[in-house]
């Protein structure tokens, strides 16, 4: 009699090819237009750039083909519990950084879940991301007496460990991962600490440009116009006192 | 209601954060060597005549729950007992007894 075991969540390639009872995709390999080699289908790579797609990373290949594959085609092929699955990590353009995410948390398990959270969105969004990666978990340990009062010789430990995780996020455009990063925070998850860090490029130039805006917008070019304010500020304060607006008899504007 | 020596500490540390700007003040020119030495004694003078609930020296860190003066974790500003008695209770996040 065969129990069946119940599946661990699946990982990378194993998940688009397991048939696990929770949701599982049709096909292991996307159809696309110069589709490479296929695990499960004996298809023959006829194309030349199957060759080249051997020599990249193997995973990469097998899930991304090389015109623009997109994440609705990867989550039509499975059937049902598409976020029990890995999120497909779209290939890299330019390899330009463009953010990195920390996330602190006291619970791992609370954690992971809030990260694949956080690659689907991303996912979702055509963001090219980093797997998430474990950095050392930080220990503090504290050895206090049991008692009260004396008694140095009994103690106790106590601990606190602090998970983190990384995630970088290549490419993508700055409205786009303004879109990511505020949906993030909206659906924040209690517990999980998050650290967002965003570079955005500027033109060459911009620091003359914004140094030239400032100095200008300094100068008083209009001698008349800054009289005129002046009045105009004098009147607005005699005005809030509630006392009774004197009109001047020079006035620079007619 | 708190201890008095907790109310002792509450009280210094107001005082410190009304008078400091002035103590630093005084202390600069009592400090100052290109002052001539009779302006520095004046203000030395004049530091001495300050309470000592205006000095920083007076601040202590003390327990938030018992008020002990000594022990005391400022991580979470409880001494060694209550931070034992709370800890074993769950009430501080990611505190759990240590094993290895």
């Amino acid at each position: 009699m065969l129990a069946l075991k119940a599946c661990a969540r699946p990982r990378g390639l194993a998940a688009l090819v397991s048939r696990c009872r929770r949701g599982y995709s049709l096909d292991a390999i996307p159809q696309g237009p110069s589709e490479a080699e296929s695990s499960k289908s004996g298809r023959p790579s006829s194309s030349a750039s199957s060759l080249e797609g051997a020599s990249q990373n193997w995973l990469q290949s097998l899930t991304h083909a090389a015109g623009g594959f997109s994440e609705e085609k990867w989550a039509s092929t499975v059937v049902h519990g598409r976020s029990v699955h890995e999120p497909l990590y779209h290939a890299r353009t330019h390899d330009i950084p463009v953010a990195t995410v920390h996330f602190r948390s006291y619970a791992p398990p609370l954690m992971d879940l809030f990260v694949h959270f956080a690659s689907h969105a991303a996912s979702a969004l055509g963001i090219p991301l980093s797997r998430p990666v474990h950095l050392p978990t930080q220990r503090s340990l504290w050895t206090v007496p049991r008692s009260p009062f004396v008694h140095k010789k009994s103690q106790e430990n106590f601990e606190r460990k602090v998970h983190k995780r990384l995630v970088k996020a290549w490419d993508a455009d700055p409205q786009v991962i303004e879109r990511w990063v505020r949906y993030l925070e909206r659906h924040a998850m209690p517990g999980v600490g998050m650290r967002i860090v965003r570079w955005e490029r500027a033109p060459v130039g911009i620091g003359e440009k914004v140094l030239k805006n400032a100095v200008e917008g300094m100068r008083v070019s209009d001698k008349h116009k800054m009289q005129a304010l002046g009045e105009q500020i004098v009147k607005n304060e005699l005005a809030s006192q509630g006392t009774e607006v004197v009109q001047t008899p020079t006035s620079a504007s007619s | 209601m708190p201890n008095a020596r907790v109310l002792r500490d509450i009280k210094a540390r107001q005082g410190v954060l009304q008078n400091e700007l002035l103590r630093r003040a005084y202390l600069y020119v009592a400090r100052d060597q290109r002052q001539p030495p009779q302006v520095r004694h004046q203000a030395q003078l004049q530091l001495n005549t300050f309470g000592k609930y205006t000095r920083p020296t007076t601040v202590k860190n003390r327990c938030i729950e018992s008020g002990r003066g000594r022990g005391i974790m400022s991580e979470f500003g409880l001494c060694r007992f209550q931070f034992r008695l709370k800890a074993l209770n769950g009430e501080l996040p990611g505190v759990r007894k240590a094993s290895w």
